[in-house]
């Protein structure tokens, strides 16, 4: 997960709705804790435009 | 034949009454705007309807077929898409207020496959916003409801598609799935809703919600029917980077041939572990599973990976995405956005882009075990929603239940998947099945879907809307 700073582009939104950045961030912590993880390092991507890559 | 008779035609019956001349394009046309313009209200699933140029196309297809240049099964056909398809000088808004005013130049190869196929466009459907968030009414239009009971919702995001074709007001339309938003509203309308495989279907000139989920699929009340859209719109598309230079198969020349010998997994795992059904939807799965059986398929159950790390796995590499498409205009105009799409795609900005590669490389995994668990199998019966759809104003409600369901493994997985109609919940809304195979099986859905279809009295079912 990304720690850094606020960016400046999400200023507008937050000020629009100050609960959503961090219930952003928190959903985003959620869901990355769905990946298994301990992938090796020669476990290549399904690559995004594979058409078809369930074949 | 009455208005609502008309509605109510299938594609196959009206394409053989219009070849036969015994039904003209411009009845046919004539009698769905004046049911939209009866029934439309009620329900809002239209967000743009074109009577004038609809009439000016039905009036061309008269003339063509009368004079015996009759282009194909569609030719006559009307049909409606999903309000973020592009259509040349119609305006095309996405369901918000950004792109409110946005007047495409060029047709999606979509629609322009649909027009050159000879369908008759009548309109553009409600949608959630940018095909994410809703059912919202914080947009510059209200949200499509469900015809089986207008209070309720009618899944999404091709909200206005699933409605329109449910409640007879056109006899196709098209949706767009990236996490399952043609087979939520086909589940929650009771109609067919196909999710073919990834680049099956050009996404060109379709407003993206992510590059690698999105899919575009046909939505029809029977399943013949959805064969016959579908071949129609699949092919190669230089547009499409995605594009699969794959032979078309032909969805309806084995579309009889009935289950008897067929192999079929039951994912059962999906709606009795890891997200427990309703239980009028557990018991409409086993009863549909139970007359695949009886109509000689052999079944057996299988297992997959936990739907929530399918879910969790798609929803990184969606958000991600979506995020990219949107940063700009969430910077500038939040406010433009309905609560629901600015609560959806935000946490896009919180990953890391090692998560999103991670999820590739997770979907990967997935993939090489969606492939081995096929060899063993035709196809896969599972459920596509836990729940008949809820109240529409019931927020709670809505956002417990929408995520409650099984699709987004087959967008991660670029799988073929079908939603189609197995019943009625005791409160009367629709119940639903999905059936799955490998890529470019769609074939073999439809065989398997119109097995079932031939032998229960799900399709074609009419809710109380006039």
């Amino acid at each position: 997960m990304s720690d850094t700073p606020l960016p400046p582009a999400l200023e507008a939104a937050h000020a629009l709705d100050p609960e959503l950045i961090e219930k952003s961030r928190a959903h985003a912590a959620r869901l990355v804790a769905g990946l298994e993880g301990g992938y090796k390092p020669d476990e290549e991507p399904a690559h995004i435009y594979q058409a078809g890559g369930s074949q | 034949m009455s208005d609502v008779d008309l509605g109510y035609l299938s594609i196959a019956d009206a394409s053989k009454k219009l070849a036969a001349k015994a039904l003209s394009p411009v009845d046919l046309t004539e009698a769905l705007l004046r049911r939209i313009e009866a029934v439309d209200p009620k329900l809002d699933s239209f967000l743009l309807v074109d009577g004038d140029k609809a009439m000016a196309s039905a009036k061309a297809a008269e003339s063509a077929i009368q004079g015996g240049r009759r282009m194909g099964p569609l030719h006559g056909i009307p049909y409606a898409l999903k309000d973020i398809v592009n259509t040349a000088g119609l305006r095309t808004t996405c369901h918000s207020e950004i792109l409110k005013d946005n007047v495409p130049k060029q047709d999606a190869t979509v629609a322009a496959k649909l027009k050159a196929a000879g369908g008759i466009l009548l309109g553009k459907t409600a949608t959630h916003e940018f095909a994410l968030g809703g059912p919202a009414f914080d947009l510059p239009w209200p949200p499509a409801r469900n015809p089986w009971n207008r209070d309720h919702h009618p899944g999404g995001s091709s909200s206005g598609s699933g409605s329109a074709v449910a409640a007879g007001l056109t006899p196709m339309a098209i949706g767009t799935d990236t996490g399952g938003s043609v087979r939520n509203p086909a589940s929650c309308c009771g109609i067919v809703g196909m999710k073919a495989t990834y680049g099956r279907v050009s996404r060109a000139g379709v407003f993206p919600l992510s590059f690698s989920l999105d899919h575009i699929g046909p939505m029809t009340r029977t399943v013949t029917d959805n064969a016959m859209m579908l071949q129609a719109i699949a092919g190669a598309d230089k547009r499409d980077t995605a594009s699969a230079n794959v032979a078309v198969t032909d969805y309806t020349s084995g579309i009889e041939g009935g289950v008897k010998g067929l192999k079929i997994g039951y994912l059962r795992q999906f709606h009795e572990v890891d997200l427990p059904a309703h239980p009028d939807m557990a018991a409409g799965l086993d009863a549909a599973v139970d007359v695949l059986r009886s109509e000689g398929a052999d079944v057996q159950d299988v297992g997959f990976a936990p739907l929530a790390d399918l879910a969790a796995t798609n929803r990184v590499i969606l958000i991600s995405e979506a995020y990219s498409i949107h940063r700009d205009w969430l910077a500038s105009r939040p406010q433009d956005y309905a609560k629901a799409t600015r609560d959806r795609i935000m946490p896009g900005a919180f990953f890391a882009a090692a998560d999103y590669v991670d999820a590739l490389r997770q979907k990967a995994r997935y993939l090489a075990q969606f492939n081995k668990m096929m060899d063993d199998f035709d196809v896969i019966i599972c459920a596509s929603s836990m729940d008949p759809a809820c109240r529409i104003d019931d927020e709670p409600e809505v956002d417990r239940t929408y995520g409650r369901q099984a699709r987004t493994p087959f967008n991660l997985l670029g799988a073929p998947a079908m939603a189609q109609p197995i019943g009625f919940s005791k409160d009367g809304m629709p119940l639903s099945m999905q059936v799955v195979s490998r890529a470019f099986n769609e074939a073999m859905i439809y065989r398997v879907g119109r097995a079932f279809e031939r032998v229960t009295e799900w399709t074609n079912q009419r809710p109380p809307v006039g």
